[in-house]
């Protein structure tokens, strides 16, 4: 197996690592990296986790070309994916066949992988939780070498371990996943203006099952909470005009790739602001309702690829924190009032709802266990996500916000992370020793190991 | 008429797996020959799910043993009787200079030596047999040596000029033959560069290749752009062309 010296971060593009990289094909191929190294070893998809956590100095396993589809079955919308398999190449195949994934992330470059490993959720947490809840079964590679299936009932705890594993327990390498049907390729969109972070969190709070997909932009130039809310639903076959078909031949747009020539950041304190408020003034004063092609609505920052190197070479961090719904409105606001005050102004900012992540829902799976052995980030509450371009005095920032969060009983996504401290890492995840309790079942070495897992002690 | 029947070699190569995905290449039937037979066997469970309708037939061979030739020929041709074509996407860069000869020598067998071989046995008698197209994937390397790549380029340019004369050759006969010349493809051939300018994805690729037979063209380069490029890069005067990098 051919192995290559690549530089590699995560999206954020801040500390690259200089990492030994393969690209096997096959199960065996895997097998046969994990055999001939004792070095650690880590999964990495397409690399669209923002920090470390696909990151390694030892040795990656880039999984992006191992995808495959096994089996489909169109009559239950059951399909079985090789772990590489981008959310992409099952969206082309399925949705003109009439199934949609349950819950996606915001872009659709990356692999069953990469979510089931991260647990991702989507604008529709609240309602279908995440990524998870539709993985039927997966088979995992452990320190041995040898494929073991996990799900609800075979090797449950491992199963359990593994979503939001952040590739520590194993490589997952075939992934079985319920789809969900829908009627059309289009999405009922309904945009809202908000004033203020109060009616935002009241919009959130008019739960409409109808309307299952909700997240709201903020611009964080300021604190007032000014920004907008979209509403989505699938929409039905018989709300389509005449003319228009439910699966038309027609696709997105070929996507524009950013070139990589900046070395300094195109987005700094003057675009930030054009492009908020320019964002702002753009959106309706009232509410309105489209209906658009899926890949609009859920993924507008895939039409221009490599979008991160707009950022130059240093890179930039995306801080998101989760908090339980108690949490006075006003903690968001303080939280963006502090990064202005320091002189951080986030680029971009999304808000939304969680609702019951795995760990609150563990009375469904096992009434004999305190904790289920997990770091899945969703749990009920708000979250939101702040992007900001990486300059002196973020990192003692995002400290702060770290105490702010944790106080409030929350947490941060580690898809996201490449800067917390093991300290304040232990105290959001309570989880971690029984987890790694599993972990070490079923690895008798510590074979898989990241830089996000080196930086925060996990194993 | 459109040839519904097709022979990939070097199936598990990142382009044809491209070309094998792609919505618009409809075969009947596929025989896909390559050496990893573990991959190779994925890739007919996946075909079996995007595209139910396609026959496959997979055919685990190692290319660099040119002694197989004659046997990949007859077992091609007694499992075509209508008509079909050839794709041909096996390749291998091997070009450092610490390259062992043995890998030189497969290098060449692998890029040249096979197809052309292949080639001759099935149009021994060209009225007679029912290949009705061949497509080989060359290179912009064969168009000029560089000392990066030379090695490779030169196999590339032997198959390059080795076409142009089968396809004068084949022309009465009404046997299609294309030269597709790719720049960079971001493909595992290439993951060990560092430097890959203008490269293009390997489904890029694929589509060009699938319209370019459609139209029945000569030689393509893709992407498109390549071709003027290269057409610069052929007229540089030598002591030039000495001095440039890259
Ligand atoms: C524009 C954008 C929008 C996003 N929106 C959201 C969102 O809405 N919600 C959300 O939750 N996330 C979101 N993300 C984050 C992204 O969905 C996750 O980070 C996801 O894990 C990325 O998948 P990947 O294939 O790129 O994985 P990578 O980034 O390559 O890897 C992520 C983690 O998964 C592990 N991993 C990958 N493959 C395997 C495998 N086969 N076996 C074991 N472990 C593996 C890696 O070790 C690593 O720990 C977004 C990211 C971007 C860039
Ligand atoms: N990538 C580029 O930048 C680029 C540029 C110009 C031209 N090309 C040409 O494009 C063609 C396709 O290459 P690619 O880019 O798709 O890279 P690739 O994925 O590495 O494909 C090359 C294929 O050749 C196969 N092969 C090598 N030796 C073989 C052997 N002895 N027997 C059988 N099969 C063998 C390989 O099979 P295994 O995987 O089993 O070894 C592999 O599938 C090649 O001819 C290449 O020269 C590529």
């Amino acid at each position: 197996m051919k192995i290559v010296h690549q530089l590699l971060s995560g999206w954020g593009r801040v500390n690259p690592r200089d990492s030994r990289v393969c690209y096997p094909t096959t199960p065996f191929e895997i097998e046969k990296v994990l055999g001939g190294t004792n070095e650690p070893i880590i999964a990495r998809g397409l690399g669209r986790s923002y920090g470390d956590a696909a990151v390694s100095d030892a040795i990656t396993v880039n999984l992006s070309t191992f995808n495959f589809f096994q089996s489909w079955n169109p009559q239950h919308g059951i399909i079985r994916v090789s772990a590489g398999t981008s959310l992409k190449q099952i969206l082309d195949f399925v949705v003109p066949q009439g199934w949609f994934l349950p819950v996606t992330p915001g872009t659709q470059y990356c692999t069953v992988g990469g979510c089931v490993a991260a647990d991702v959720h989507g604008k529709n947490h609240h309602i279908q939780g995440s990524f998870s809840k539709f993985v039927h079964s997966f088979d995992l590679m452990c320190s041995g070498g040898s494929l073991l299936t996990c799900n609800l009932q075979t090797n449950s705890d491992l199963f359990f371990a593994t979503l939001g594993g952040m590739g520590l327990t194993g490589v997952i390498v075939w992934v079985e996943l319920q789809l969900t049907p829908v009627q059309t390729i289009y999405i009922t969109e309904r945009k809202r203006r908000i004033q203020s972070w109060e009616e935002c969190i009241e919009a959130f709070q008019e739960d409409n099952p109808n309307e299952p997909y909700a997240v709201a932009w903020v611009d964080a130039t300021t604190s007032i909470g000014k920004g907008e809310l979209w509403y989505g639903r699938h929409t039905n076959e018989d709300e389509l005009p005449k003319l228009v078909k439910p699966y038309p031949k027609k696709k997105s747009k070929e996507p524009w790739t950013v070139p990589n020539l900046f070395q300094n950041s195109l987005v700094n304190r003057r675009t930030i602001t054009l492009f908020n408020r320019l964002k702002y003034l753009n959106s309706p004063k009232r509410s309105q309702t489209t209906v658009v092609p899926y890949w609009e609505f859920f993924y507008p920052l895939d039409r221009l690829l490599e979008w991160n190197r707009l950022y130059g070479k240093s890179g930039f961090i995306q801080y998101q924190y989760v908090v339980p719904f108690e949490t006075n409105p006003t903690f968001h606001r303080q939280i963006v009032e502090l990064c202005l005050q320091n002189g951080q102004i986030p680029s971009l900012a999304v808000f939304k709802r969680m609702g019951k992540g795995i760990q609150e829902e563990l009375p469904t799976y096992d009434h004999s266990l305190k904790y289920l052995p997990t770091l899945s980030f969703p749990k009920q509450g708000w979250t939101l996500a702040l992007d900001f371009p990486m300059t002196n005095g973020l990192l003692p920032l995002l400290s702060r916000l770290d105490q702010m969060v944790i106080e409030a009983g929350g947490r941060v996504y580690l898809a996201k992370d490449v800067r917390l401290s093991p300290e304040t890492f232990r105290k959001m995840y309570p989880e971690l020793s029984i987890w790694k309790n599993v972990c070490r079942k079923y690895n008798d070495e510590i074979r898989f190991q990241s830089s996000l897992s080196k930086r925060l002690q996990i194993c | 008429m459109l040839i519904k029947q097709w022979i990939l070699i070097g199936a598990t190569s990142d382009i044809a797996k491209a070309l094998i995905q792609y919505n618009e290449f409809e075969p009947h039937a596929l025989m896909l020959c390559a050496k990893n037979s573990a991959l190779l066997s994925q890739m007919v469970d996946d075909l079996k799910v995007r595209k139910p309708q396609v026959q496959t037939n997979p055919i685990t061979i190692d290319l660099s043993q040119i002694e197989k030739v004659n046997w990949l020929a007859s077992v091609i041709q007694k499992t075509f009787t209508e008509p079909y074509g050839i794709i041909y996407f096996a390749g291998i860069l091997d070009d450092d200079e610490t390259a062992s000869k043995e890998k030189i020598i497969a290098m060449n067998h692998v890029n040249f030596l096979f197809p052309m071989l292949l080639f001759e046995e099935i149009f021994k008698n060209p009225s007679e047999t029912k290949c009705q197209s061949i497509v080989v994937v060359g290179s912009v390397a064969g168009d000029r040596g560089r000392a990066k790549n030379y090695r490779y380029g030169a196999t590339k340019a032997a198959i390059d000029t080795y076409l142009s004369g089968l396809r004068q050759r084949l022309f009465n006969f009404g046997i299609h033959v294309l030269t597709v010349k790719p720049g960079f493809v971001k493909t595992k051939m290439i993951q060990h560069l560092t430097k890959t300018p203008l490269a293009a994805t390997p489904e890029r690729v694929a589509k060009d290749i699938w319209k370019a037979i459609q139209k029945r063209k000569m030689v393509i380069y893709t992407p498109w752009f390549m071709r003027w490029i290269l057409f610069i890069l052929r007229h540089l005067p030598e002591k030039w062309f000495l001095k440039i990098k890259f």
